[in-house]
C-alpha cells in the first residue's frame, strides 16, 4: 500500500474507534448509587459492586472480584431488600463489534460476602437507570423499555409488568400496598403492589424522572414542565403547584413543614409544603439534577451540580455556607449522621465522604495517588 | 458560545418541527435537516462550483508539475499566473466548507442533543431549550418509537445501516471527480470505500435517529447534484480530456495540448 492510501486509511480508522468511543475505559450512560446500611456503603461503581466502611472507606468485598467487565457490569444502581439482600443492576452488552445488543440485567447479591443469589438474573430490554424498591415480598423496578416491572423477591421471577407510553427511570416509591411511580410519559401511576393493576394516574404537563416524595397523605414530585406538584396520595389529585425557573427532575426534600426542591438551572427553592407558597429562594452554580439532601438535624441543605461541586445551605434563608469542588458528576447523595457519601462517574475518586457542616473531605474511594 | 450561535437554535427549531409536524421525530429531523441544507445551498454551490473549475485547471497544473520539477519558486509563480487566468482563487472552495461544517455539525449535535437516549444526554438538553418559547418542555422526551426502531438507540435489523451505506456511496461516486492521475484516482477509489463504512460503522455505533439524518443528506446532496449543472467531462484516469476553457482564458499553447494526452 502506498503512503497517501496508507495513511488515508490509518486516518479513518483512528476517527471511526475516536468516535465509536472504543477506546478503552467505561463510558457511563447513567449515574452511580449507593446505599448506607449498619455503619457500610453499598456502591455500585461501574466496574464492580462494592461494600464499604462508610467511617473509612475501606474496602470490605466487591463482585466480581476481579472487575471482569466481559462478563457484569458496567454496574449503576443497588437497592437493598430485607437487611439481607442487595439488588443491583448494569447495562451489559452482549454478541461482537458489528452485533452488540445491550439490555438491562438486575441481579441478587448476598448483602454479606456478595454471592450471587437468584439462580438466573432478571433481563429486561432497557437500562435499568435507577435503583428499584420493595415491599410484601415484590420488588418494583422501572426500565428504559418503558415497563415497570415486578418481580418476587425470592427468586427472582416476574410477578406482573406494567407497560407505559415512556421510558421509566425514577425509582418507585412503595407505601403500604401501593407502589407509586413516575415516568416520562408525562404520567405518575399508583399501582397495585401484588398484581401491577392500576389504581390511578396523574398527568403532568411533562416528564417525571425521579421518585415522589411522602408527606402526611401529599405527594410531591417534580416535572420537566417546570412544575413542582403537590398530589393527593389517596387518588392522585392536584392539591397545589409551584412553577419555577426551569425543569424539576430530583426528589425534593422535606423536614415535615417545609419541602426543598432544586430546579435544573441551579434554583434552590425553600416551599410552604401546606401551601406551596415561597419562603425563600437561592443559587448555586451549575445545573443540578439530582434532589436535595437534608441533614438530620435540618439545619443544613446539601445540593449537588452536575459540574461536580457539592454545596451546603443554611435551610434558614438559603445561603450558601460552603461548596466543595470536584471532578465528575455527582450520581447520588446519602447523608449518615453527621457526614455526606456522594458517588462520582466520569472522575478518579468515585466514592467520597464529607463532613455536612462544612464540606470537608473525609475520605476518597480509591484514595488519591500521592 | 457553541450552544448560543449553533446548538441552541437547532435544538428548539428541531423541537419546533417535532410540534408542528404531529410529534414525528422522523419528520422533524427530515425537515430540520433539509432546512439547513437549504441555508448552506449558496456554499455549498460555491465550493462545488470552486472544487470543478480547479478540477478543469488539473492537467494544466500537472503539466506546469512536470515543466518546473526542479524549480518550485517558478512553479508556484506559474500556477498562481495559471488561477488567475482563470479567475480562481486557490483557497476559494474552502471558505465555503469552512463555514459550513461547523454548521453541519451543529445539525448532527443538535439531533443527538435532542434525542437524549441516555440520561445524561437529557441533562444537558435541559440547557438548551428557550424558555421564551412556551411548550417545548413538555415534548421532553422526543417519541423515539418509529418502525420497529427506538431512534435513540442503534437499528437492531441493520437497515438503516445498509442505507447509510448505500446513499454514502452513491453520493460519494457522484461528488468524487474523476482523477488526473493513478495516484489520486487510488486515493478517490479508497475513499469511496472507507467513506460509505464509516458512516456505516457511526449508524451501527449510534442512535438510529442519526442515521435518518445521513439518509436524509446523503439523498440532498444526490438530488442537488442532479439539479445543477453538471461538471465539464474528464476522460479516463491518467488519461484526461482537454479540459473547457473558462471563457476568458486565453487559448492554450499546442505544447499544453501534447502534453495532456499520454
Amino acid at each position: 500500500m502506498n503512503r497517501p492510501l496508507f495513511l488515508s486509511t490509518a486516518l479513518a480508522l483512528t476517527l471511526v474507534l475516536l468516535l465509536a468511543g472504543c477506546s478503552g475505559g467505561v463510558h457511563p450512560t447513567t449515574w452511580t448509587t449507593l446505599m448506607l446500611h449498619n455503619g457500610t456503603l453499598y456502591v455500585a461503581d461501574l466496574e464492580q459492586v462494592r461494600a464499604l466502611d462508610a467511617e473509612t472507606g475501606q474496602q470490605d468485598w466487591a463482585f466480581p472480584d476481579p472487575p471482569d467487565l466481559s462478563r457484569y457490569g458496567p454496574f449503576y444502581t443497588v437497592a437493598l431488600l430485607n437487611d439481607e439482600l442487595l439488588l443491583v443492576t448494569s447495562y451489559e452488552s452482549s454478541g461482537g463489534l458489528f452485533s452488540a445488543r445491550s439490555r438491562g440485567v438486575l441481579r441478587a447479591l448476598a448483602l454479606n460476602g456478595g454471592r450471587l443469589v437468584w439462580p438466573q438474573p432478571f433481563i429486561a430490554g432497557g437500562e435499568f437507570v435507577a435503583p428499584g424498591a420493595a415491599g410484601a415480598g415484590i420488588f418494583v423496578i422501572g426500565n428504559s423499555d418503558g415497563n415497570i416491572y415486578g418481580l418476587r423477591i425470592a427468586d427472582g421471577t416476574l410477578a406482573w409488568q406494567y407497560p407505559t407510553r415512556g421510558r421509566v427511570w425514577a425509582t418507585p416509591l412503595v407505601i403500604s400496598d401501593t407502589v407509586y411511580v413516575a415516568s416520562l410519559d408525562h404520567h405518575l401511576y399508583a399501582l397495585d403492589l401484588q398484581t401491577g393493576a392500576r389504581r390511578w394516574q396523574f398527568r403532568a404537563g411533562g416528564a417525571m424522572a425521579d421518585r415522589p416524595l411522602p408527606l402526611d397523605d401529599t405527594l410531591y414530585i417534580g416535572s420537566f414542565d417546570r412544575n413542582l406538584y403537590a398530589l393527593r396520595r389517596a387518588d392522585g389529585a392536584e392539591i397545589w403547584r409551584f412553577t419555577g425557573a426551569n425543569w424539576f427532575w430530583g426528589t425534593p426534600a422535606s423536614d415535615g413543614n417545609r419541602l426543598y426542591a432544586a430546579d435544573v438551572d441551579g434554583n434552590v427553592y425553600a416551599l410552604d409544603a401546606a401551601t406551596g407558597q415561597e419562603i425563600w429562594r437561592s443559587q448555586v452554580a451549575g445545573t443540578v439534577r439530582l434532589g436535595p439532601a437534608l441533614s438530620p438535624d435540618g439545619k443544613r441543605l446539601l445540593v449537588a451540580s452536575e459540574n461536580g461541586t457539592l454545596f451546603g445551605l443554611d435551610t434558614a434563608d438559603g445561603f450558601v455556607l460552603w461548596q466543595q469542588a470536584g471532578q465528575g458528576q455527582i450520581g447520588s447523595m446519602v447523608i449518615g449522621g453527621e457526614k455526606v457519601y456522594v458517588t462520582r462517574i466520569n472522575a478518579p475518586q468515585r466514592v467520597q465522604s464529607f463532613y455536612v457542616e462544612n464540606g470537608r473531605p473525609i475520605w476518597s474511594y480509591p484514595p488519591p495517588q500521592r | 458560545m457553541w450552544d448560543f450561535l449553533i446548538l441552541n437554535p437547532m435544538v428548539n427549531l428541531l423541537l419546533l418541527f417535532y410540534r408542528l409536524l404531529g410529534h414525528q421525530t422522523v419528520l422533524a429531523i427530515t425537515a430540520l435537516t433539509l432546512v439547513v441544507r437549504l441555508a448552506v445551498l449558496p456554499l455549498t454551490l460555491k465550493q462545488q462550483q470552486a472544487a470543478r473549475r480547479m478540477q478543469e485547471l488539473q492537467p494544466e497544473l500537472v503539466k506546469l508539475q512536470k515543466q518546473f520539477a526542479g524549480d518550485r519558486e517558478a512553479l508556484a509563480r506559474k500556477q498562481m499566473e495559471l488561477y488567475r487566468q482563470a479567475g480562481l482563487n486557490p483557497l476559494g472552495g474552502c471558505l465555503p466548507l469552512l463555514i459550513q461544517l461547523p454548521i453541519l455539525y451543529g445539525l448532527w449535535q443538535a439531533i443527538m442533543r435532542t434525542l437524549a437516549a441516555s440520561p445524561l444526554e437529557l441533562v444537558r438538553l435541559s440547557q438548551n431549550i428557550y424558555s421564551f418559547i412556551p411548550g417545548l418542555d413538555a415534548l421532553i422526551p422526543l417519541q423515539s418509537r418509529f418502525l420497529w426502531m427506538d431512534l435513540g438507540q442503534p437499528d437492531p435489523y441493520y437497515v438503516l445501516p445498509i442505507l447509510v451505506v448505500v446513499t454514502s456511496w452513491l453520493s460519494q461516486k457522484i461528488l468524487t471527480p474523476p482523477a488526473t492521475d493513478p495516484r489520486s484516482a487510488a486515493i478517490n477509489q479508497q475513499m469511496l470505500i472507507m467513506m460509505p463504512l464509516m458512516f456505516g460503522f457511526f449508524s451501527i455505533s449510534f442512535a438510529s435517529g442519526l442515521s435518518i439524518y445521513f439518509i436524509i443528506s446523503n439523498l440532498v446532496t444526490i438530488l442537488q447534484y442532479f439539479v445543477t449543472p453538471k461538471p465539464a467531462p474528464v476522460g479516463e484516469v491518467g488519461t484526461p480530456k482537454e479540459p473547457e476553457r473558462p471563457r476568458k482564458e486565453p487559448p492554450p499553447q499546442p505544447s499544453r495540448r501534447k502534453s495532456g494526452r499520454k
